[in-house]
């Protein structure tokens, strides 16, 4: 009997030495938490700039300069007022150009304002990038700035890159010292070759990481001067070397290593291992792919070469971890987040590939049997893996689905209770009536769902259950399988249970449908980008009217109503796809059923 | 009632399970063993160990002790296996060959 020492399922502990998988999840919550508490606090006190009211001197012919560098969201407000009415002003410059004029080369400026006359205040609020506040004196005479600054950070991308820096290098020290702990023979060549594997990794990463920084400068600085596009280059550049490099993390193939064994061979055993080791694999045009978290999968290939095969694996995305991060992008402000999960699932990968790929790749099963039962053996445990990866799909559909109804009733209840608050307001008329009407307001969204939300719960559960169930057992059959171990006495066979999961396969697959979003990101993505635009527009639309330029309103409202037209005509569309899909599969699959329950009838009474 | 030899429709299921497991067995099992195994009534059982011995995918060996043990022969063996490539095909959305 074929018993492999590498059989332990995922989660069952100690499964390699090393780095545990929930070592990575705990580090994703400290890290989540430093994030959401540290920011915010550093941003506020270490990145804010104050200067109390105070008179700077400043010689003939100089200046002063302050430096804002918040790479985020704050405010400033500043005021001065100067001895002098003439050749005195005010700048604000970004960093570049702030060297320009250090330098007394041309250079534009965001703002210039004299500084004469009486005091002026200045404020705004936004994105603030590095900024060079410059007050200058153009004159032969001193002169005398009744100044004062406040500038405050409240979300920086310099702590936030701090937290995530630091959080990395913990992370990969820890690492190192769980491979430590573990005490890794340094003779094995699977433990060097992993080594290399993740040091080429790390090194993509940091290369990966300076780019943003690089194209931020490289883009500054090659701006030409004069055109207004100067003050945003910098910014532009940053932004455009996060999504360079969040798209390259996900294009950059790495060797992981050679074998002397063809590609067709090496991919069927390695599916084959990875399978009952727990791993969800997919084999897709020669290649495999290996979901390894809900947000995080790795692509297998081989490239044949002489003397042997190169084993290659690259990072990618779940449909779950590409919407994520796509919405990341789209606000633009996060795209720094999305940078930063491109990297995790980078790291991820290659930590995948080198703790789990890796050791599968070299080991060749011993058959202890005959060949027929080992490839009978091989059979059972595909078809229950490939249960278990439908059944497993179904019961997240089943689970998103119920998110999403949950998700909806929310919004519909919300807007119910201001409506009904509103009305409350409007029909009262007594003391507090305001107050009366908040309470009209928060106590029926309340009520309303938290009875809604039990009834979806009741209606979800029996269904999300059922398919757990299928999932669990599926998954019991297949550690017992891969194992070698007999069921005990009375329960079903494998082959009872694998045909009893090919009958409720229908039902998977309609659950499946009906997470449409889960399935197909993409078209998701492209209904949820059509109404955003709709109602971006139409409220543009709805402002320009107001505001008398109704031929402009006119105009946005007609192509919001376009957008809606479009976002519904997709929708629809891919519903209607989507049907006759499901239809096509699930005839194909009863034709499949009975032709397979008759031949099996057939043969055996044939025999 | 039928005869085991009159089966002309057995069930699928319980024909795969008395094959699976004699299929995971080293030794050849003693009858009542498999019987509780199984999980099939004594009388079905019966009819269907004799049935599957008719045709070769089964045999009866007795013991010195006296009792009568199954085992399953290369016959069954491929057939079983034969059982599990068409369902692992038609999972694997290929059409029973």
């Amino acid at each position: 009997m074929e018993r492999p020492n590498w059989t332990r399922l995922k989660g069952e502990g100690g499964l390699l030495a090393g780095w545990p998988e929930k070592a990575n999840r705990i580090l994703i919550a400290i890290v989540a938490v430093a994030l959401l508490l540290g920011v915010p606090i550093l941003s506020m006190t270490a990145m804010s700039v104050h200067v109390e009211r105070q008179v700077i001197a400043i010689d003939p012919e100089s200046y002063r300069a302050f430096r804002i560098c918040f790479y985020g969201l704050g405010e400033m407000e500043y005021s001065y007022s100067a001895s002098l009415y003439s050749e005195a002003y005010v700048l604000e410059l970004d960093t570049i150009n702030f060297y320009r004029f250090s330098a007394g080369n041309s250079y534009e400026y965001g703002m210039k304002e004299n500084m004469g006359g009486g005091l002026s205040s200045i404020s705004g609020a936004g994105y603030i990038g590095d900024k060079y506040l410059v007050l200058v004196n153009d004159n032969n005479a001193p002169l005398f700035v009744d100044f004062e600054l406040h500038a405050r950070a409240f979300v920086s991308l310099i702590p936030t890159a701090a937290i995530l820096l630091t959080a990395g290098a913990a992370g990969y020290a820890l690492g190192r010292h769980a491979d430590k702990e573990a005490q890794l023979d340094r003779t094995d060549p699977v433990v060097m070759a992993r080594r290399l594997v993740r040091r080429k990794a790390l090194v993509a990463i940091t290369v990966l990481i300076l780019i943003p920084i690089v194209m931020m400068f490289a883009v500054a600085a090659a701006a030409p001067s004069g055109t207004g596009f100067g003050m945003v280059a910098d910014i532009m550049g940053f932004f455009l070397g996060l999504l360079i490099a969040s798209v390259v993390a996900f294009v950059l193939q790495f060797k992981l290593t050679k074998e002397a064994a063809p590609p067709d061979q090496i991919l069927a055993k390695l599916a084959y291992r990875l399978r009952v080791s727990g791993y969800r694999v997919t084999e897709k045009r020669k290649r495999l792919i290996v979901q390894i978290s809900n947000t995080s999968a790795v692509h297998i290939t081989t490239k044949k070469v002489p003397g042997g095969t190169w084993v290659l694996y690259k990072p990618s995305a779940t449909p779950n971890g590409l919407s994520v991060l796509i919405v990341l992008a789209f606000i633009f402000i996060t795209m720094p987040l999305a940078l930063a999960l491109s990297l995790f699932m980078l790291y991820r990968a290659s930590a995948f590939a080198s703790m789990r790929v890796l050791p599968r790749i070299s080991q060749i099963p011993v058959p202890e049997v005959s060949a027929a039962r080992v490839e009978t053996r091989t059979m059972i445990v595909e078809s229950l893996s490939e249960g278990r990866r439908l059944s497993a799909e179904a019961y997240e559909s089943a689970r998103s689905n119920y998110h999403d109804s949950v998700i909806i009733m929310f919004v519909l209840v919300t807007v119910l209770s201001f409506v009904l608050g509103t009305l409350a307001y409007g029909i009262m008329d007594v003391d507090q009536r305001g107050k009366i009407a908040l309470a009209v307001g928060v106590f029926s969204g309340v009520v309303i769902s938290a009875v809604l939300w039990l009834l979806l719960a009741a209606k979800a559960r029996p269904q999300i259950t059922e398919f757990r169930k299928w999932s669990k057992k599926l998954d019991a059959a297949l550690s017992r399988e891969v194992a070698g171990q007999s069921p005990a006495d009375g329960e079903p066979s494998s082959f009872e249970l694998i045909v009893d999961s090919f009958k409720e396969i229908p039902k998977w697959l309609k659950v499946r449908r009906k997470a449409g979003g889960y399935r197909e990101p993409l078209i998701w993505l492209l209904i949820f980008f059509l109404i955003y635009g709709a109602i971006e527009v139409g409220f543009m639309g709805l402002l320009w009217w107001v505001e008398g330029r109704s031929t402009a309103g006119i105009v946005a409202i007609a192509v919001s109503i376009v957008l809606v037209l479009l976002s519904v005509g997709s929708n629809v569309a891919y519903k209607k796809r989507l049907d006759l899909e499901q239809e096509r599969t699930l005839s194909d699959w009863r034709k499949r059923y009975d032709s397979l329950k008759s031949e099996m009838e057939k043969f055996l009474v044939g025999e | 009632m039928a005869t085991p030899s009159s089966m002309d429709r057995p069930d699928l299921y319980i024909v795969a399970r008395i094959l699976e497991r004699l299929w995971r067995e080293e030794q050849p099992m003693l009858k009542t063993r498999l019987q509780t195994a199984t999980n099939v009534n004594y009388d079905i059982f019966r009819k269907y160990t004799s049935w599957m011995s008719d045709r070769g995918l089964i045999a009866v060996e007795t013991s010195d002790d006296g009792h009568e043990r199954l085992r399953l022969t290369p016959k069954g063996e491929e057939s079983y296996k034969k059982l599990v490539q068409w369902i692992n095909e038609v999972i694997h959305k290929k059409m029973p060959s």
